[in-house]
């Protein structure tokens, strides 16, 4: 029997997710730093991703009871909210980013949002994020490259990219 | 559910090394064997600021008409984890609201909870010496008791507390001087003369618990972070502070910790945790990007979308933490802590939050390993002598800065240990845990019975004060409030002090 088809079939299935228009699952830990990984085509080469595993409170084979971990919107808090964030600033911080004379700030968002594998972002967020491009510096090419790099970063590491 | 077969193991094969036993301890306790400490990124290229300086502040949403915060949580699910604060303010009139609050010279009360993760054995602690009692404490835990007077001859000895009729001595663990925990402070220094006058400041419940004992370390921890005995999805505190508390100030509790404590869970009310100060804010290179950060968090999520909601209020909230704590400059060490010790950078890290002026109420600390299945000597006695140790020094640093008169702090277990010794030196899951409660407002003392080692038919202690008792005291003589609104069940029972006394303090 062939599991792929299988697996493949119920994962799209639109039934599967309660809104597609806006993802209402906290991503646990695990999801997360594996799906930006996989995002930013990085491999787990070290025990870096673990580190911050645990700075996002899921420290895999050591949950805090034996019960497990709680799980569902207690991910988030004011610690573990900036862990998810300083992991992602970290792993762009380590990709090799083009300089594209002349990108225009659209064009720079196009880019970002590609880059990072395009998640699901409201459009508000979508247009907020558009309007920072449009103010961002960019006449050299040192701000063109932290134009794309936060960009990248408030794509996938804003509040939005916590949620499946 | 309980850790039965575990111990039933452990007690099976009494001839395992010591090494070994350790590892009979419940996997429940296992992660605070493997603290964590902050990771900081290990390189990082700087981005010149003039990059970033044309990024907009973001203006935050207004609420929206129909989306109060009742509306919010009607339309939530009901039972679910805490939410905080739904609602979507404008993150620049929260910052005002909290530095309005911490630009006012504060008078509030502050309650610091030290939780002993793991269920302390007080019996070890606090010991019967009564000549009637001693003898029967002697027979059921002979390969781990202590014995009068100075420790010696490979056994831990006692110290008489005073003001308890001889009856109760503290193990030497937890008294101040060399060949006990071997610093200038203690506990015999907090309790003083246990009459509860001047300089005498810790108030002991030797046996504080529910009945029947549950037994499980799941469903006691539940029950005290509750302050219930039933599963809640909020904590005692979290109650408090919806109902006392500040709707838009996050650092008015704060778990030292990347999680929060079960017992600051609110309904409504923020809260935080806060694991270290070493990086507050969110950072692209070292460059700090909270406004572009907060900008998207007060994009308003729809009222059926709690996930989403919940996200971009953390993240909002963690903004305003940062904006609250960026300027500390991280942790200011007071001298006195026990050397090397998570407690310590706990306590530390607690005493320089509270000194910055934050609204803060409450702060939780989650520490330890006190499920003592095996080599009980071994393993709590040089965390009690690191807690006694901890608690003086703590206390002299809240001098220091000023503070000590407003701070009240709660050490507690989810349950005491079996009466009866294993035959690994260790101690079963049992009922009636040490509570003790330190501040010089305290009346220090005796505050509670201890109900001597005859126990129940299970060879429990039997608990003399309802812990709910001593949260009672807290809320109605200390942090404010009409308790019967956070505690369900109550009235409780009043304190019954040694001596017979009924309050909490001065």
């Amino acid at each position: 029997m062939q599991l792929r088809p299988l697996m493949q079939a119920i994962l799209l299935q639109p039934q599967l997710f309660e809104s597609l228009e806006e993802p209402n699952m906290v991503k646990p830990p695990v999801v997360y730093v594996v799906g930006a990984m996989r995002a930013l085509g990085l491999k787990i080469t070290d025990t870096t991703a673990s580190d911050y595993l645990d700075g996002m409170g899921e420290l895999p084979y050591f949950p805090p009871t034996v019960a497990g971990w709680a799980g569902g919107l207690s991910w988030l808090n004011t610690d573990t909210a900036l862990a998810r964030f300083n992991f992602i600033s970290t792993l762009l911080q380590d990709t090799k980013i083009k300089d594209v004379e002349g990108e225009s700030a659209a064009e720079a968002y196009v880019r970002a949002y590609a880059a990072v594998g395009s998640p699901w972002l409201a459009a508000a967020t979508q247009a907020k994020i558009k309007r920072f491009a449009a103010a961002a510096p960019s006449s050299t090419p040192d701000t063109r490259i932290n134009r794309q790099i936060t960009l990248r970063a408030l794509i996938l590491a804003g509040p939005d990219a916590q949620v499946m | 559910m309980s850790d039965e077969p575990q111990e039933n193991a452990a007690g099976a094969q009494p001839e395992r090394a010591i090494g070994e036993v350790h590892a009979l301890r419940c996997a429940d306790c296992a992660r605070s064997d493997s603290l964590v400490q902050g990771v900081e990124p290990s390189s990082r290229v700087p981005i010149p600021p003039e990059a970033l300086a044309g990024f907009p502040d973001g203006v935050p949403r207004p609420p929206v008409g129909s989306h109060s915060r009742r509306g919010f949580l009607l339309g939530s699910a009901i039972g679910m984890a805490s939410i905080y604060s739904a609602a979507h303010l404008s993150w620049e009139a929260v910052w005002d609201a909290a530095s309005a609050q911490a630009a006012t010279p504060s008078t509030e009360t502050i309650l610091v909870c030290i939780y002993l993760n793991g269920g302390n054995d007080g019996l070890n602690a606090i010991v019967p010496v009564s000549t009637s009692q001693y003898s029967g404490y002697m027979a059921q835990r002979q390969n781990i008791a202590r014995v009068l007077g100075p420790s010696g001859g490979g056994k831990v000895g006692t110290t008489v507390m005073p003001g308890t009729g001889g009856t109760l001595a503290f193990a030497n663990p937890l008294v101040s001087g060399a060949g006990n925990n071997g610093a200038t402070v203690g506990l015999d220094t907090l309790f003083g003369d246990g009459s509860g006058g001047a300089g005498s400041d810790l108030a002991i419940f030797p046996a504080a618990d529910y009945q029947p004992a549950n037994l499980s370390h799941f469903e006691s921890r539940d029950y005290w972070f509750a302050g219930a005995l039933e599963e809640m999805s909020t904590g005692w505190l979290g109650r408090w502070l919806d109902h006392y508390g500040s709707p838009t100030n996050p650092l008015q509790a704060i778990s030292i910790d990347t999680s929060l404590s079960q017992s600051i869970l609110t309904a409504t009310a923020p809260v935080a945790a806060i694991s270290d100060l070493t990086q507050t804010s969110f950072e692209i290179a070292g460059t700090n990007v909270n406004k572009q950060v907060a900008g998207l968090s007060g994009i308003a999520a729809s009222r059926a979308n709690v996930a989403l909601g919940r996200s971009r209020s953390i993240y909002g909230e963690t903004v305003q933490v940062s904006h609250e704590v960026s300027g500390l400059n991280g942790v200011s060490n007071a001298p006195g802590y026990p050397a090397n010790s998570d407690l310590s950078s706990k306590l530390q890290l607690a005493a320089t939050l509270l000194s910055a002026g934050l609204g803060t109420r409450v702060i939780t600390i989650d520490w330890g390993s006190f499920d003592t299945h095996g080599d009980q000597i071994g393993s709590q006695d040089p965390q009690l002598a690191v807690l006694s140790q901890a608690l003086g020094a703590f206390k002299a640093d809240l001098i220091t800065r000023g503070l000590e008169q407003r701070v009240l702090t709660l050490v507690y277990s989810e349950f005491g240990r079996r009466i009866g010794s294993n035959d690994s030196l260790g101690t079963d899951h049992g009922a009636g845990g040490l509570v003790m409660v330190s501040g010089s407002s305290v009346l220090g003392g005796l505050a509670g019975e201890h109900p001597g080692v005859q126990g129940d038919e299970n060879d429990n202690l039997v608990p003399i004060t309802d812990f709910r008792t001593v949260y009672q005291a807290l809320i109605s003589e200390w942090l404010g409030g009409d308790p019967n609104a956070i505690l369900p069940g109550g009235p409780f029972p009043g304190i019954a002090r040694y001596d017979g006394g009924t309050a909490l303090l001065k």
